[in-house]
């Protein structure tokens, strides 16, 4: 169960950490881009503020996952503690 | 007993607005310095659970009444999740290495010493594979996690001020100054707290495991 746990763990905040990391990587790649080819409004109309929001949620949704996983956790662990206290 | 560090559920999300809708992008960097917000709790989450665990472990040495045998396992759960913020800590940073100085990896002192501290680490949990968690193998695991957090202050916060670093100045510099907006540092006061109350919680619910873990053996062996 511990090995599931910090597996899980991990995943998910791999994923809650590299979403914005990656995101925002792309979003200076294409501003660089953009720089380059002297291009900069038409780049920046393909990166609304919207996106940032889309992101968030994305983030957002991946806590609540976690936050589900270490409650169901914690209640699973919590029967164990019971039963093994009343042996 | 209501556990404290559940504060985090509410506290995480918080943090994750804050970080993109509330807090200004930096000057120069723009959107791409929010990752700021991820990559130093996680660095200084990693750092405090290294620091738990060479604690922990000091605790188990010196205890001539064995009755806190539980402490090997207390440093052993909080180096676990160290290594998993550290590696969290290189990924982020080497993505956001590639957006400010166009590599991955640019053999920054400070990248340097953070992979002196994943190898310091791994080697730990080599050591106690192989040596197994009785009475003996924890001691010696116990005694190399100390000696391994010595390395900790060294590496984190020493190297990088010796030899110039890519790194921007650090938070606490010879001038003492906080390069940041004042929006941006209360988000990172925030996301700090989140990431210190979320290794906490998850410590305290590994910790719970590895006590059922060995309240079964016993009666195991019992029966």
């Amino acid at each position: 169960m511990k090995n599931r746990l910090t597996g899980l763990v991990f995943a998910t905040l791999l994923l809650m950490n590299c979403i914005p990391s990656a995101h925002l990587f792309g979003k200076a790649t294409a501003a660089v881009e953009s720089k380059k080819t002297e291009n900069g409004e038409a780049k920046d109309a393909e990166n609304p503020e919207g996106v940032l929001w889309i992101v968030m949620i994305v983030v957002l949704i991946i806590w609540a996952g976690l936050a589900g996983l270490l409650v169901r956790i914690d209640m699973k662990t919590r029967k164990i503690e019971k039963r093994l206290d009343a042996q | 007993m209501i556990n404290i560090f559940r504060i985090v559920y509410i506290l995480m999300p918080l943090t994750v607005v804050l970080a993109f809708q509330w807090a200004p992008g930096a000057e120069i960097l723009g959107d791409t310095s929010r990752i700021i917000y991820f990559h130093v709790p996680a660095a200084w989450a990693s750092v405090l659970s290294f620091l738990v665990a060479g604690t922990a472990s000091i605790g188990y040495l010196f205890d001539d009444k064995k009755k806190r045998a539980r402490l090997a396992d207390v440093s052993h759960n909080s180096c676990i999740i160290g290594m998993v913020l550290i590696v969290l800590t290189t990924v982020t940073g080497s993505i956001w290495a590639k957006m400010s100085w166009g590599s991955f990896w640019n053999w920054d002192p400070r990248e340097t010493s953070i992979v002196f501290l994943l190898l310091v680490y791994s080697a730990y949990f080599s050591l106690r594979s192989a040596l197994g968690r009785k009475e003996r193998g924890s001691r010696i695991s116990s005694a190399y996690l100390v000696l391994a957090m010595f390395t900790v202050p060294f590496f984190v916060f020493m190297v990088p001020r010796i030899y110039p670093s890519l790194h921007p100045a650090p938070l606490i510099n010879p001038e003492k100054k906080l390069f940041l907006d004042d929006k941006m540092r209360i988000t990172l006061a925030f996301s700090l707290v989140s990431f210190t109350l979320l290794y906490f919680y998850i410590l305290s619910l590994m910790n719970r495991i590895s006590a059922i873990e060995a309240r079964m053996v016993i009666n195991r062996n019992e029966k």
